[in-house]
């Protein structure tokens, strides 16, 4: 985490922004037939987000601290807990999508996570750091919001084909 | 065509015919939907970019997501891409991973 994201966002902040956005997340949950567990209190998000190729239901957890300012970290995990390549799925192609948000390597490779920044061990590096989340990669994968960033993640894993090996 | 598939015809100054569509377009951000009144011969990029507009969004590259789970090819017309009265869309940012 850079001084820069964890000097500017007390811990009360990221809860209130969560609360926010609650209803929308809820909604957007209904809406999609997904459990979505929003903690404001840890500033966790716990996903139940379905595979439809594998028949699977997946879970994605999102550590939210210092969000809105740096981007949820977003980690596919498997039973355990853990988050290894195999509890990710594989990318797949949509005709009008560039490309797809689940890299080869197991990372949600986007600039609404801040795993994939490089600064956290991601492999961008050409990003400006996360606190530009809300402004780097343009012409890719904007979400700035939880139920956004849940909406991309549907749209992917509509058309992976598997999970990761 | 049903009579609820029937866009809207209106006769412009010019004798151009233009149809409207009336759809209701759910945004993920927000938890009410929006009605939507858009020309049928208007792109889904357009009509997805001034939907997510009102929204709140900033630009990017936006779509609309049917309620079958298609996503729509933005550079269609929304009559081309399928869209009938009625429809609820969702909007959708199309860009890609990196």
């Amino acid at each position: 985490m850079s001084a820069a994201a964890s000097e500017l966002l007390p811990r009360l902040v990221t809860q209130a922004q969560l609360e926010t956005e609650k209803p929308a997340i809820a909604a957007w949950a209904t809406k999609h037939g997904w459990s979505v567990e929003v903690s404001p209190a840890d500033r966790m998000i716990r996903v139940g987000a379905t595979h439809l190729a594998a028949e699977l239901t997946l879970t994605a957890v999102a550590d939210c601290a210092w969000y809105p300012s740096a981007p949820p970290a977003w980690q596919f995990v498997d039973a355990a807990g853990a988050s290894p390549r195999s509890a990710y799925p594989a990318p797949g192609n949509m005709a009008g999508i560039s490309g797809s948000i689940f890299h080869p390597n197991g990372l949600v490779c986007a600039p609404w996570n801040r795993l994939a920044y490089s600064e956290l061990g991601g492999v961008h590096n050409d990003w400006g750091g996360i606190t530009n989340w809300k402004t780097a990669a343009r012409g890719y994968t904007q979400a700035h919001t939880i139920a956004d960033m849940l909406q991309t993640l549907m749209i992917h894993l509509m058309v992976s084909p598997r999970m990761m090996a | 065509m049903s009579e609820n598939d029937a866009a809207e015809e209106i006769v412009t100054t010019s004798g151009q015919e233009v149809h409207e569509l009336h759809v209701v377009v759910y945004a993920p951000r927000d938890p009410e939907p929006k009605p939507f009144t858009f020309p049928s011969r208007e792109s889904v990029g357009q009509a997805a970019a001034r939907a997510a507009a009102e929204f709140g969004y900033a630009p990017s590259n936006f779509s609309f997501q049917t309620e079958s789970g298609e996503v729509l090819n933005r550079d269609l017309t929304l009559a081309a891409a399928g869209v009938r009265n009625e429809d609820k869309l969702t909007l959708v940012d199309v860009g890609g991973g990196v």
